[in-house]
């Protein structure tokens, strides 16, 4: 999942070296933080919280094999 | 006036459409075949029948007017208001001189964008690459079409890649698409399909937008439809662009809205 969220960070930003992805694995639920260059937040996010919200909802498909839940928190 | 779409299962449903809208027999409409319907194999890959047909009578006189407008320095539309029609029809009303804010103009050309062959299989890779985590054994099929870049999701689990309401195919398509035009440095335009099942979507849209057409002009009352995302949208609007009795505005705030088709 972490591997996932990377990629796509990676590949939306112009800094792709300032992109940091961290899980914090939890029981049930794995929490994933993903932190970009201060200028590139709006490219993660995107309008409306429109790229944020398609980043979850792969997410949670791509969980659904694993019986485990993960959530996307975009730091600031 | 105008040729109206009317589709159908087969060429014979698509006619008695067109012969009910007008309340016309079908001799005296001008018709254009323009798909026959098929089946296709269990479903996939079958097509509606589609015909183009407008009343054969004022056609004539309106193209002449068209022609003398254009000949006297006027534009040509909207047709002069005092046409003879052989009966008094609703949709037989000259288009409206305005046209709503988001209502796609199909005269406007398409910005020319032929994505190359490289794009392409980027394209197919990083569709690829998602996948790997949610549907490992899913392959991908790329190739250049009237939509774009045109990316087919082979094999895998197909609920999981449709998700609820199409929501998980959407997603990865508008990724896809970012990641896709990030690269290229200008908007790419990529769908993302599996089994057919944009195109059914599409279809069945299409479909509900001429029933709720038909049911806002009988009780005069606006019809909405949806919430449906962006591109259901231009499938409603274009659906009814030429019924010039209805008109179609999206209304709502986030990326879904509803359509509402309001009868002149």
């Amino acid at each position: 999942m972490k591997d996932l969220i990377m990629y796509i960070a990676q590949a939306l930003v112009d800094n792709p070296e300032a992109v940091k992805v961290n899980e914090i694995e939890g029981e049930q639920t794995s929490v994933i933080e993903l932190k970009v260059a201060k200028e590139d937040l709006g490219k993660v996010i995107g309008k409306q919280g429109r790229t944020a919200r398609a980043m979850r909802t792969i997410l949670s498909a791509a969980s659904t094999k694993v019986r485990k839940r993960s959530v996307l928190e975009i730091l600031e | 006036m105008d040729f109206i779409e009317f589709t159908g299962k087969d060429t014979e449903e698509a006619l008695q459409q067109a012969a009910k809208h007008f309340d016309m027999p079908l001799d005296r409409l001008e018709i254009e075949v323009v798909q026959s319907g098929s089946n296709g194999i269990f479903g996939i890959g079958s097509r509606k029948a589609k015909v183009l047909a407008r009343p054969a009578g004022p056609s004539a006189q309106e193209e002449v007017a068209e022609v003398l407008a254009v000949v006297s320095g006027k534009a040509p539309q909207p047709a002069p208001a005092a046409e003879p029609e052989p009966e008094p029809e609703p949709a037989a009303a000259p288009p409206a001189a305005t046209e709503t804010d988001d209502r796609p103009d199909p005269r406007a050309p398409r910005p020319p964008e032929p994505p190359s062959p490289e794009l392409m299989e980027s394209a197919r890779q990083c569709l690829g690459r998602l996948l790997q985590a949610m549907e490992p054994e899913a392959t991908v099929e790329a190739s250049i079409g009237e939509r774009g870049i045109e990316l087919e999701i082979i094999g895998g689990e197909t609920g999981i890649i449709i998700g609820r309401r199409g929501q998980t195919l959407e997603a990865l398509q508008y990724l896809v698409t970012r990641i896709v035009s990030h690269e290229a440095g200008r908007a790419i335009r990529i769908s993302v399909d599996t089994g057919g099942y944009r195109q059914r979507r599409f279809e069945s849209l299409a479909d509900l937008a001429l029933r709720m057409g038909s049911k806002a002009r009988e009780t005069g009352r606006p019809v909405a439809v949806g919430p449906l995302n962006s591109q259901e949208r231009r499938v409603v609007h274009m659906a009814l662009r030429d019924q010039h009795d209805l008109s179609t505005v999206s209304r709502g705030r986030s990326d879904l809205k509803k359509v509402v088709i309001t009868p002149r």
